[in-house]
């Protein structure tokens, strides 16, 4: 396969993903206000390993693809807790305390503020497992079609339209 | 791929991350709401904030200034209690539960085995037992203020708790989820156990042993005459003039001393002891020769005619500090209060009210024992004035991270020959020896709960009178309080309560030393406690002819004067007593100003220096430019310079680092030879003052012959060789630039975070090493190469402002801030005043609508 077709494909990819995440049908953008609204009241009440199941939850929504879950649900927790950083900027001194926590550590030093975009990585990992999952337990509960068959089919046929 | 093999790899995916946040704690620690980042959100003060507690009685307002010290407006003393318990939590929460952890011996717990001898030493010593006996005595206390007292306590610690509650769990400092722990209920008993570490940490002493060892390996005579009771004549006393007091107290019956048994036990016995696998023997005294500043001068030599009075507790450096401020005011009756108490307790221990302000420095006056306890065959009872006892056994449990629980059990006598002293003297462990072993007896084993109540009462003195009938209830640790007041007196208070060792009738043994001195005797009775001296007989001074008061932990008394009851033996040298009494003494009739008193509080003239520089140098430079040395010259060129400007040991200086270096060099010269013929290398050297009084009055002394040498020597024989082999150590250690012998390049400040006693935590949070002024016997003090204790508060009260009900009336610093918060703002502003010999002015204002409103930084309003 050319190199020119690999891309023509993921490009594909991506529309259809963009397609599919527009279309109120298959849930996408419901799973995302919802994992938003779950991951903020859940880390409100400090309870960080909840981004699971807020990602869970709004996964169950979504009907198609996992990657695509997994996507929204990354989004939709760094998202939430990218919001809780913008506050603690303008009411702390967040990064003097980057530099002393990666003192402490003896880990980062030299970029301490890196510390605030791992914690962003990591709230968007547990949400977009939370959602991955949730989009599969969702399928195997109502029996729908396998995400990865659909994408196929879908992949296929846009070329020829 | 798979969809069941896509699930799987997915579910598995997501408890491994899971798992793996659990485990490592790391989705604790970052998660946005519970994490780290709750030490930049509290960084600043909210400017505003209500707290409503049902347990209130009215509104209470706390403006925080602008160095976030609290100044709390209330109707009831309830709700002051209260309050500040609140306030400080807010500050010094973490530093509150570590030294609690610490004192109680739960500290490895989690922090690890490293610390395991640290809580062994302190469940030795049992403060935690100590503490609850206390809280339990004072609330069945006959005075009829303990009941309130009782009750204080109890409001602020519901105000430390609520405080607790409104951060648990998401809103805890960082260095509580970076060690892993929690806030746990704060209980009056708690405050009791800081007290008892406090007096612990400035009463406990251990010289009985070393002075034992001694007096084995020399001989009475020989000893005294080095080291004698008596005052040299040098010795400036903190009780001028000691006169006897109308009541003669309980006369004592000059009986026939009793023979004394066998010295070289004892010595035996004192030197197990001070090899005890744990208990440790040094408390914060001795290790770092714990000692204070405070004067008071009267109107007469100010410019006010009114009283200023000044202290500088020299405590451990440490960020956060060991102090911390606040002003209270009482709306109702108009009362006010300002000072600094000890994290962890509503006490303040040094300030002043409307009409009064104190300070206090140790008083080194010997209050720790030592027996000689005789054990049965099979260990199980002990004698006790002739007749046997069982032994009594305490179990404590450690619980110590990463490993198993340290199991301890701790034997105990009880020597209460005087019925007040019915508690525990724990036996050392690793003492036994011949059928005997070494306990301890410390008047801080007491459950007796005057420190509290002295507190309190003086807190509420309105004169001098009120101010000594509070003090007469104060326990320990033995603390020379200074007085002044708007009335224009002044006064001294030596005060705690200090043993009578005279169940044979008399103060001393057959041989002639006083009882205490020594390790006693535990079996026959004779050593034992029989009651405390007097009130009225405790050497103490109001108003004296000469117009100051000072106290540097020096003799208390001449002895010449009060030979009515033992008190000490060694105390501190006295260099920087007779520093402040230089400067007072000579001071002109109504010409001492604030800023005087603040320039004497940052001196460092070294007055020992100052004697014994002349001296080195008359012997020295007899040698000057006779021999090739360019060295010798230079170091005598160096030092003559000094002495004609004034010895002050600056930083910038050279000369202080070649002194420094040259008393270790003269002492282990002076002695090393005759300790080591008398068995007793590698014991505690006489202090300087015996020394000086060799150099300058005997300078022929037996003890200056070296007697590994055929020659006899003299004084400034071994004063040369010290000086040459100070030349030597110093090139061998600084090299050979003597630019690089700056006395600021190896004396620096160090200052740990929470760096009591222990490693600091969190090392990355000290405040770097800074080159120091002053030495051991400056009034600046800065003892050591690495300056670890000094002046943890500078405080000048001016009386003529107080009386004026000016809104400020004195001036405070102390190396820290309020905060706790490494990224407050407030968690080391003071500190940058303090290192300059810079104050913040005390804010007093005496009512809210005094307050200056551009001094508010924050509201905190506590609403019932």
């Amino acid at each position: 396969m050319s190199l020119k077709r690999k891309a023509l494909d993921s490009l594909g990819i991506l529309k259809d993903m963009l397609l599919d995440f527009l279309r109120l049908s298959h849930g996408y953008a419901l799973g995302l206000i919802s994992i938003i609204i779950l991951g903020f009241l859940f880390e409100l009440a400090g309870w960080w390993y909840l981004m699971l199941l807020a990602g869970g939850l709004g996964g169950f929504f979504m009907k198609k693809n996992g990657l695509l879950s997994f996507v929204i649900g990354f989004i939709g927790i760094a998202l939430v807790w990218s919001m809780f950083f913008i506050y603690f900027m303008i009411i702390g001194p967040i990064f003097e305390l980057t530099a002393l926590i990666t003192s402490l550590l003896g880990f980062l030093e030299a970029v301490p503020n890196v510390l605030i975009l791992i914690t962003v990585v990591i709230g968007g990992l547990l949400g977009g497992l939370g959602a991955v999952n949730g989009t599969y337990i969702a399928n195997l509960i109502y029996d729908r079609k396998t995400p990865s068959k659909e994408l196929k089919l879908d992949s296929k046929k846009s070329p020829n339209k | 791929m798979n969809i069941k093999i896509k699930e799987g790899i997915s579910a598995g995916l997501m408890i491994f991350v899971l798992v793996g946040l659990l485990i490592t704690g790391l989705g604790h620690l970052l998660s946005p709401v519970g994490g780290i980042w709750n030490s930049s959100n509290q960084a600043y003060y909210p400017e505003y904030m209500e707290i409503h507690d049902s347990s209130l009685t009215a509104q209470v307002t706390v403006y925080r200034d602008l160095m976030g010290i609290p100044h709390i407006f209330v109707e009831s003393e309830a709700d002051f209690a209260f309050a500040i318990g609140y306030v400080q939590a807010q500050d010094r929460l973490f530093m509150m539960d570590i030294m609690r952890r610490f004192v109680k011996g739960t500290i490895s717990e989690v922090m690890g085995p490293g610390l395991l001898g640290t809580d062994q030493n302190n469940r030795f010593l049992g403060f935690t037992r100590l503490g609850r006996a206390m809280w339990a005595a004072l609330q069945n206390h006959s005075d009829p203020e303990a009941a309130s007292i009782a009750s204080l306590m109890q409001r602020y610690c519901d105000g430390v708790n609520r405080y607790i509650q409104d951060i648990s769990p998401n809103n805890l400092p960082m260095e509580f989820l970076y060690l892993g722990t929690t806030p746990v209920v704060y209980t009056p008993e708690d405050i009791c156990i800081l007290a008892k570490y406090m007096t612990y940490m400035l009463s406990f002493g251990s010289h009985d042993l070393t002075v034992t060892r001694l007096a084995d390996g020399f001989g009475k005579d020989t000893l005294f005459d080095l080291m004698p009771i008596e005052l040299f004549p040098f010795d400036v006393p903190i009780i001028p003039n000691f006169s006897t007091p109308a009541d003669t107290g309980a006369p004592l019956v000059k009986g026939p001393a009793q023979p004394e048994e066998d010295l070289s036990l004892k010595a035996t016995m004192a030197k197990l002891a001070m090899e005890s696998s744990y208990g440790n023997l040094k408390s914060w005294i001795e290790e770092f020769g714990g000692c204070s500043n405070n004067w008071v001068v009267n109107g007469s030599l100010t410019t006010t005619g009114y009283p200023i009075l000044c202290g500088d507790p020299h405590l451990m450096l440490i960020i956060p500090s060991i102090w911390w401020e606040f002003h209270y005011v009482n709306t109702v009756t108009g009362e006010s209060l300002y000072g600094v108490a000890f994290p962890g307790t509503p006490l303040c221990e040094i300030g002043m009210n409307n009409n009064i302000g104190w300070s206090a420095t140790i008083t080194a006056i010997d209050c720790s024992d030592f027996y000689v306890e005789t054990l049965s065959p099979d260990g199980s009872e002990y004698m006790f004035n002739n007749s046997w006892r069982n032994i009594e056994q305490v179990t404590e449990v450690i619980k110590v991270k990463g490993q198993s629980d340290y199991v301890m059990t701790i034997n105990c006598t009880r020597h209460d020959y005087n019925p007040d002293d019915d508690f525990l003297c724990p036996i050392y462990p690793g003492t036994t020896y011949q059928g005997k072993a070494v306990s301890v007896k410390w008047t801080g084993f007491d459950e007796d709960p005057g420190i509290i109540l002295a507190f309190w009462k003086m807190t509420h003195a309105r004169n001098v009178t009120e101010f000594r009938d509070a003090v007469r209830f104060y326990t320990a640790p033995g603390q020379n309080f200074v007085f002044g007041s708007v009335h224009g007196d002044i006064g001294m208070f030596p005060t705690a309560k200090y043993p009578v060792r005279n169940a044979t009738g008399v103060l001393t043994d057959s041989d002639g030393y006083f009882k205490g001195i020594l390790i006693l005797n535990g079996s026959n009775g004779e050593d034992e406690w029989t009651g405390y001296i007097p009130f009225d007989w405790i050497p103490q001074k109001i108003n004296p002819d000469q117009m100051y008061l000072q106290s540097a932990n020096q003799r208390t008394v001449n002895t010449s004067e009060y030979t009515q009851y033992y008190l000490a033996w060694q105390q501190a040298e006295g260099y920087r007593g007779r520093a402040i009494d230089r400067y007072l003494k000579s001071a002109a009739p109504h010409s001492i100003t604030v800023e005087d008193m603040q320039r004497l509080q940052a001196d460092t003239f070294d007055v020992a220096a100052s004697v014994f520089i002349p001296e080195l140098l008359n012997a020295a430079n007899a040698y000057y430019g006779s021999i090739a040395d360019p060295w010798l010259n230079q170091t005598i060129e160096i030092l003559t310079a000094w002495n004609s400007t004034g010895t002050y040991a600056d930083r910038t200086e050279i000369a202080p680092t070649i002194w420094d270096e040259f008393t270790g060099k003269y002492r282990y010269e002076i002695f090393s030879d005759e300790y080591a013929d008398a068995g007793v290398s590698g014991e505690r050297y006489p202090v300087y003052p015996a020394i000086e009084y060799l150099t300058r009055y005997n300078k022929t002394s037996h003890w200056f012959n070296d007697t590994d040498t055929p020659q006899t020597e003299n004084a400034s024989d071994i004063m040369l060789r010290a000086l040459n082999f100070t030349i030597t150590s110093l090139r061998s250690s600084l090299g050979d630039d003597m630019s690089e012998w700056k006395w600021g390049s190896v004396h620096q400040m160090d200052i740990q975070f929470l760096g009591f006693g222990m490693d600091s935590p969190m090392p990355q949070l000290n405040i770097p090493k800074y080159p120091a002024d002053g030495n051991r016997w400056t009034i600046n003090v800065a003892g050591g190469h690495n300056v670890h204790s000094g002046p943890s508060m500078r405080m000048v009260i001016d009386f003529s402002n107080l009386a004026r009900n000016d809104t400020y009336v004195g001036y405070l610093s102390y190396p820290g801030g309020q905060s706790g918060n490494p990224l407050s703002p407030h968690f080391r502003d003071i500190f940058e005043l303090w290192k300059d010999y810079q104050y913040h002015p005390i804010l007093f204002p005496l009512s809210i609508d005094e307050y200056p409103s551009d001094y508010i930084e924050a509201t905190a309003v506590f609403m019932p």
